[in-house]
């Protein structure tokens, strides 16, 4: 604890040119944006990702320094404010996304000048990093915004730069066809806010967010409206199909800017609208938790199957969503049953996860970017062997799989414990009703299915994928990339392991959070500037904090573990000292060296957990054998696997073609001849005749 | 630290290979064989730690620092889970993080397996996790609805006599014992999932995972693989002495006595089992498996019903 006091020593010393230093992380945004339209595609990659550099680092300052005061800073300085009048305030719960969106800004400004030389082909290097500058602009922007319609404004444009940029390599059919995807995604995402935001309007009469009050009954319909449009943004589970096909096909530090960034921003405002207010709808608080279960469970089941390295992580961070759902949906129940002890671990559930998943989301996508930039592919049917090619990327990518599974001393641990003490405490507490303990319990033992399955999938792509035998000659000749670029890896990966040794610091930091939904605490800008820590609220979320991190076992066991590997591995170095390790071809039954083909691939890996989930899978394994004596001289073995997600082929393809087949028709009374139009304005007459007859 | 607490810390570390020759030992009268002693897994283990090493060629760095990290944890949990009824103060384990830190051995042995790049180890990695799949939510239900019924997931204190909130509870005890007892043949590789004594069979499991460990690297899995399995029946033991303990009143010594019973008692269990019955077939077992989530789910509704 000392260690945070002297921290927020320095920072309140830092205090008072947050502002300017806020100013510099803007400016640097812009001067970056408009090196990108002057310079066009002969722009310098360096200079580049250091604006982005120094837009992370004075942001991560000015917002640490933000969440201290429990305020912010101005948000648009000079022109800006002009441009887009007040529409902007800055709090603690803004400040922390802000710090996200900046280290994650730092991360992949280290990594991108490498990652950037290797793959860049067919790029148009400017319209790459505008779209991306205006891509982070929007992200701040849409943090900080409390008006309606510039909120709605930036979340299109934070969602046209990063369909420009899942469509970077557009010379590649797929990333054509996810681009499509996402971008209908992101319609159907803005006409449901849209339409939230006019009826909320309609009912309020403001487009002020600080003056709708989603807690009244009659505002019910809009409530879900607006929880929808933000769960497609946020890849919640019946909307979660552009995430794949999106993660996937952007270059590797846009996914991980979307995977550890822009869908938390989607969280963020769910929490903005259902959390932080002064009452809460419980019923949202059900669905929520719902559908996070469902997308936790959706998510990591098709992660399994999946053979593409990016797959599996987008299909992972639909899982890891769904676990911050869970956790928020709890959080709205709390609030609404009057829990308010439940709310505040909730609530440190929350955060505490969507900052873990920002660090290791990165990580594991820069990490399967330099697979990708060097080798070429992400299938783990042709991957393998790469711990002696790429060393330290391996670790990296084992260190981050470790993480995201919630092994023990890791980040990942940390936050997924504060998760099931969430459920734990909605359930046990004396006065909850019957329902709420039966959904919590069983909900804990589907998210223990959930952690054993994404073991099970991570530890097959950290195995196939990385480990055991190189299946092709790209990969022997593969290298580490640059210690540069690694000592972004390095970065997060040191933040997860602090992270999960010492919970006390993060928990100490989020401490002014824990109270946004205590009826207490006003939002607004009476309580943005200017606070000092010592008030009421922020002293009782400091209480609930450290109580939380005391509670959460890590820092022990951490400590334990730490101090048996490292006796055993010092015996297990004293005494292979005096061995002889031979090495020598694995066991094969006698029949000598075995083709790499004879090993185990991804699909044979999944075969028997895809037979037992094929009611949610539809999976189907194919082979083929033929040959003259079939049984013992095959000639050709093929085997061809099939996965169709069931919500596709049954729920929205249908919707699709119906679709089609309905503007198809429709399209037919427009295209018709002078003739048919004359009889449509004959008709339309006759019927204002009929209708102002009948008034 | 008490003297009692200092006898239960060397118990919990050097005990485990004395449970599994126990254990070879009542087969092998059951078969009627004489056996090896009991001590044999030490001696063992002695010998592993003089051999040299023999390691596939495609393995890396990985393979050593698993088998360390799995030795590590198995340690760890045996000093802090009250498994044979004395609990350790060094700290307190709550049912997620031993959940988890099982979790973190799995890991690592299905790492050890892919990096050997065997098809046996791969194979017999994929069967695993998907048996720790089926496995892991009955595990969770019967702890958690225990620490439900005690309103703490502290481990040493559901598993303390103590507790009067636990103490009226004997048919959660014994549907808890069971479910544990049951998903614990699976999560072990015992019997009616997987038979440990088979080698070079097309559907071992474990043993097709730690094929290509040798030497001192073999001793490391060979121990830790015992202390998980004491562990894990050395506490549905316990559940089930708890059951009993409801119904009469035993005396602190006894308590200690019967809490090796306890130990005992599963390892009876799972001899007789290994003797007479077959192992299932594996389509069978997702099956096998449904009976042990059952008895989680009514260890729920038990616990929910009842706070």
């Amino acid at each position: 604890m000392r260690a945070a006091a002297e921290l927020d020593a320095i920072l309140i010393g830092l205090c008072p040119i947050a502002d300017t230093l806020w100013q510099a992380a803007t400016a640097s945004l812009l001067l970056g944006a408009v090196l990108g339209i002057i310079f066009r595609s002969k722009v310098s990659n360096v200079a580049m990702s250091v604006c982005l550099f120094a837009f992370g680092i004075f942001g991560l300052v000015s917002s640490a320094c933000g969440m201290l005061r429990g305020g912010g800073w101005q948000v648009d300085p000079g022109l800006l404010k002009t441009l887009f009048p007040a529409h902007a305030q800055s709090d603690p719960l803004a400040c922390l996304f802000i710090a996200l969106l900046c280290f994650v800004s730092c991360a992949n400004a280290l990594y991108m000048p490498w990652y950037l030389a290797k793959t860049e082909n067919h790029t148009n290097r400017g319209l790459f990093w505008i779209s991306l500058f205006s891509f982070v602009y929007a992200m701040q922007q849409l943090l900080f915004c409390t008006h309606a319609v510039y909120f709605l404004i930036f979340w299109e444009f934070m969602s046209l730069s990063s369909a420009a940029l899942v469509v970077t390599d557009f010379a590649s059919h797929n990333a054509k066809k996810a681009a499509i995807i996402y971008f209908g995604a992101t319609r159907i995402s803005a006409s449901f806010l849209l339409g939230a935001f006019l009826w909320l309007h309609h009912h309020f009469g403001s487009w002020e967010f600080a003056d709708w009050d989603l807690s009244r009954q009659s505002c019910f319909a809009p409530a879900v409206l607006l929880f929808i449009g933000l769960a497609v943004k946020a890849g919640v589970f019946p909307f979660h199909q552009w995430l794949p096909r999106a993660h996937s096909e952007a270059p590797a530090p846009v996914s991980a800017f979307m995977s550890g960034v822009m869908v938390k921003v989607a969280i963020y405002a769910v929490i903005r609208f259902f959390i932080s207010t002064p009452e809460t709808n419980i019923f949202l608080g059900y669905i929520a938790l719902g559908l996070g279960i469902l997308s936790a469970v959706w998510g990591i089941v098709f992660a399994m199957v999946e053979r593409d390295l990016k797959r599996v992580l987008a299909y992972s961070t639909i899982e890891n969503v769904g676990l911050i759902m869970v956790a928020a949906g709890a959080a709205i129940i709390a609030k609404a049953t009057g829990l308010m002890n439940v709310l505040a671990i909730a609530l440190a559930a929350t955060f505490f996860h969507i900052a873990n998943h920002a660090m290791y989301k990165p990580l594991l996508f820069q990490t399967v970017g330099s697979v990708q930039a060097v080798v070429k592919t992400r299938d783990l049917n042709h991957l393998g062997g790469l711990s002696h090619s790429m060393p330290i990327t391996t670790g990296m990518f084992i260190f981050g799989a470790c993480c995201i599974c919630a092994l023990p001393p890791l980040n990942g641990f940390a936050s997924k414990w504060t998760i099931y003490q969430t459920l734990f405490q909605l359930g046990t507490v004396t006065d909850t009703n019957i329902l709420l303990r039966s959904m919590a319990f069983p909900a804990m033992a589907l998210l223990s299915m959930v952690g054993a399955i994404s073991v099970a999938t991570f530890a097959k792509t950290a195995g196939l994928g990385f480990l055991g035998r190189t299946r092709s000659k790209v990969i022997t000749r593969a290298t580490d990339p640059s210690t540069f670029a690694l000592s972004g890896q390095a970065m997060l990966s040191l933040t997860c392991l602090c992270m999960g040794m010492f919970p006390a610091w993060f928990m100490h930091i989020i401490s002014p959070l824990l109270t946004i939904g205590q009826p207490a605490f006003e939002t607004g800008p009476s309580n943005a500037v200017g606070n000092s820590l010592l008030n009421s609220s922020t002293a009782t979320g400091m209480s609930s904090a450290n109580e939380i991190a005391a509670n959460i076992p890590l820092p022990p066991t951490a400590m334990l573990f730490l101090g048996l590997s490292i006796l055993l591995s010092l015996m297990y170095v004293f005494m292979s000292s005096r061995k002889t390790i031979s090495k020598t071809q694995p066991w094969s039954c006698g029949y000598g060296f075995l083709p790499y083909k004879a090993t185990i691939t991804s699909d044979s890996f999944v075969r028997g957990f895809a037979n037992l989930f094929s009611p949610v899978l539809y999976y189907k394994i194919e082979s083929v054998i033929k040959g003259r004596d079939r049984r013992h001289f095959p000639e050709l073995i093929s085997v061809e696997v099939e996965c169709k997600p069931p919500l596709e082929t049954s729920v929205y393809s249908p919707l699709i073609t119906g679709f089609h087949q309905l503007s198809k028709t429709l399209a037919h009374l427009q295209t018709a001849n002078i003739h048919v139009h004359l009889c449509y304005v004959f008709g339309s007459v006759v019927l204002l005749l009929l209708i102002s007859r009948c008034l | 630290m008490s003297a009692l607490q200092i006898v239960g810390l060397i118990v919990a570390i050097f005990a485990p290979p004395l449970v599994l020759g126990c254990l070879h030992k009542l087969k092998a009268g059951l078969q009627n064989r004489i056996g090896a002693p009991i001590h044999q897994p030490f001696l063992d283990i002695i010998k592993l730690l003089r051999k040299g090493e023999v390691v596939s060629e495609h393995s890396s760095m990985v393979l050593h620092g698993a088998s360390a990290v799995m030795l590590a944890t198995c340690l760890l949990v045996t000093i802090s889970v009250p498994w044979f009824g004395i609990d350790n103060p060094i700290f307190k384990l709550d049912i997620f993080t031993l959940i988890y830190i099982l979790v973190l051995v799995r890991f690592a042995n299905l790492l050890i397996s892919l990096d050997s790049n065997s098809a046996f180890g791969g194979f017999g990695a994929s069967r695993e996790a998907l048996l720790s799949i089926l496995v892991e939510p009955a595990v969770m239900l019967c702890l958690a609805s225990l620490a439900i019924a005690c309103k703490s997931v502290d481990l040493n204190q559901i598993f303390s006599f103590s507790d009067t909130l636990l103490s009226n509870h004997c048919g959660l005890w014994i549907l808890a014992g069971c479910g544990l007892f049951l998903s614990s043949l699976v999560e072990l590789s015992r019997m009616p999932s997987d038979d440990p004594t088979t080698h070079l069979e097309l559907s071992m499991v474990h043993e097709a995972m730690i094929l290509e460990n040798s030497g001192p690297n073999l001793a490391a899995v060979n121990y830790a693989t015992a202390i998980k399995l004491s562990v894990l029946f050395g506490l549905s033991g316990q559940c089930f002495l708890h059951a009993f303990s409801c119904m009469w009143d035993f005396p602190p010594v006894v308590q200690v006595m019967a809490g090796i019973v306890a130990v005992a008692a599963p390892v009876v269990l799972i001899s007789v089992i290994e003797t007479t019955a077959v192992r299932l077939r594996w389509t069978k077992l997702p099956e096998f498996i449904g009976y042990s989530v059952g008895f989680g789910l009514l260890c729920l509704l038990q616990s929910i019903g009842s706070i």
